[in-house]
């Protein structure tokens, strides 16, 4: 610090009239001397979180990385199971919404309020649309077994690959068929012959996008599924496809998963990826889903910052019903997780909860609406009391340190995206 | 900066609000701060150029560059994700400091990888998967 800086000492709060300076500025803490040192800390120590950040998906990054340099067919094979337009989609999301963030900060540096608010919702929105596309992604791969760990038909090997648990498990079943009940391998060849009698995707073309997993059906093909009477997924649009995989969902029974796989991409089978680099595939997707799993998780806390952000935008008056809304939406969000166990949509259709499950829903929805009834009441009493506030943002020139971090944020989520998508969707 | 604004630290530091971009920077001596506001038209060429090369990056896939292919894909990754931090993330215009933790962060982050795929070489060549015998 040079001399100048302590010549300058009457910048310190207190030493001069206060509206003359910001050294009145209600969001200087004492330990700054100015906004401007302290925007500057905030500032560096927003990076430094950044970069434990990068260091974080480094480690994902990492596993990959080693990974695809070793069985780099394996990645060729599993990445035609993603879909190329739907994660390019994201990625124009993404970019999008960082655009608007980015305007976002410009606006609260000059003070224009509508616009501020306007831009942090539509970055809020962009954060939904692309948690949207990859929740629509997550159920494909959810329906055509390609899940992780035992959700993951490539987990017991590919064709011929056979784990030792699985040998084990065909021993037991050879003793158990001397009481009459049906050996493993039997089980997978009938299961076999069945698929074979459902007609199968015509697998066409050698891009990505002819990829069972690509599309849902067209909503006209859903007829085909009423004559399919092994399908049980009511809701299923893949159904329809006569995909093996999608005959029955991974959580009905794993053991009969034998009889569910899919036909490999036929290019890839050509290129003679060997039966011991098959059965590999199923780490692809444990990467696939912890990368995008983690990416997703930022997308989540990064717009519930911006919303946060947003509130504060709209100053305390306005925003008073949001304080007793997040208890409210948290006891609807459980009461919500309760009536799904009670009513397991999906799962085994006609089956009941067993009596675990049912108490475990009856408390579930019952804490849920008397945190939510008990919310609104809160919210009677208390957001009347806040009419008298301020209702003006807390942003504008002077302060916008918020909006700056979390923008920053923000667009640390899309640039690790901006490295995901290439990595995962575009292999050649 | 000028030199108005070093003389009179106790005047208002900030300019009024306004549609042009400026240069609001101010000067203590101990460190200052620079609060750049980015115009439209700068954003908007970021974001064109975001676009284009997302675009680029799909349609480089239709190409067979064998093992190129990797290496395009990843230098318009690097390249977009440098648009981001230099101009949305106002790295341009910021202390060099934070710039030089993002690239400390990323020299760790390719140390991590680089020598662990040096080392998984060691051994991956007589690597069988746990549990799994080959069935002819």
């Amino acid at each position: 610090m040079s001399n100048a800086a302590i010549i300058t000492a009457p910048e310190a709060p207190g030493n001069h009239d206060p509206h003359a300076a910001h050294a009145h500025d209600p969001h200087l803490a004492h330990h700054f001397d100015t906004p401007e040192q302290q925007y500057a800390s905030a500032k560096l120590g927003m990076w430094i979180f950044l970069g434990t950040e990068i260091l974080m998906f480094g480690g994902l990054f990492c596993a990959y990385s080693v990974y695809r340099h070793n069985h780099p067919d394996v990645f060729a094979f599993a990445h035609v199971y993603l879909d190329k337009w739907l994660g390019a989609i994201n990625t124009l999301v993404l970019i999008t919404s960082s655009l608007t963030m980015a305007w976002a900060v410009r606006s609260s540096q000059l003070g224009h309020q509508p616009s501020l608010r306007w831009l942090m919702a539509l970055t809020i929105l962009g954060g939904y649309i692309f948690l949207g596309i990859k929740s629509v992604e997550y159920t494909t791969k959810w329906h055509h077994v390609l899940f992780i760990g035992h959700h993951n038909q490539f987990r017991n090997g590919y064709e011929g690959v056979k784990p030792i648990e699985l040998e084990e498990k065909e021993k037991a079943a050879k003793l158990a068929n001397m009481e009459g009940a049906i050996s493993a391998p039997a089980r997978a060849a009938q299961e076999a012959e069945h698929a074979k009698a459902i007609p199968g995707p015509t697998v066409t073309a050698k891009t990505s996008e002819a990829a069972p997993p690509a599309e849902p059906a067209a909503p006209g093909e859903h007829a085909t599924k009423l004559n399919d009477p092994v399908s049980l997924v009511p809701d299923d649009p893949n159904a329809a496809n006569g995909d093996k995989a999608q005959i029955r969902p991974p959580f009905v029974d794993r053991a009969g998963m034998a009889g569910e796989k899919l036909p490999p991409p036929p290019e890839i089978e050509l290129s003679g990826l060997d039966k011991a680099e098959q059965a590999r595939i199923y780490t692809f997707f444990g990467v696939y889903f912890f990368m995008t799993g983690l990416h997703g998780l930022h997308v989540v806390i990064g717009m519930s910052l911006i919303a946060w952000v947003l509130l504060r935008s709209l100053g305390p008056k306005n925003t008073a019903w949001a304080v007793p809304l997040i208890p409210a939406s948290i006891g609807l969000f459980l009461a919500v997780v309760g009536i799904i166990i009670a009513f397991r949509p999906g799962a085994e259709p006609g089956s009941p909860a067993t009596p675990g499950e049912a108490a475990v829903a009856n408390k579930l929805i019952i804490a849920g609406l008397v945190i939510a009834v008990l919310s609104v009441l809160w919210a009677l009493l208390w957001v009347p009391r806040r009419r008298n506030l301020s209702g003006a943002s807390e942003f504008g020139p002077t302060y916008f340190t918020p909006v700056d971090l979390v923008g920053l944020y923000w667009h640390l989520v899309d640039m690790i995206w901006i490295f995901l998508f290439p990595l995962l969707y575009l292999i050649h | 900066m000028s030199q108005a604004v070093h003389d009179s630290p106790n005047i208002h530091k900030y300019a009024a609000p306004s549609d042009t971009p400026m240069d609001l920077s101010v000067s203590h001596g101990s460190g200052s701060a620079h609060v750049h506001v980015t115009s439209p038209l700068l954003l908007l060429s970021v974001f064109a150029v975001l676009v284009t090369l997302t675009v680029i990056t799909v349609a480089v896939t239709l190409v067979d560059m064998g093992q190129f292919n990797i290496w395009v894909a990843l230098a318009v990754a690097v390249l977009k994700a440098g648009l981001v931090a230099f101009y949305f993330m106002h790295l341009r215009w910021d202390s060099p400091f934070n710039g030089i933790i993002l690239i400390i962060s990323l020299f760790f982050v390719a140390l991590f990888i680089g020598i662990s795929i040096l080392d998984s070489k060691e051994y991956q060549h007589n690597y069988n998967r746990p549990g799994t015998t080959i069935v002819p």
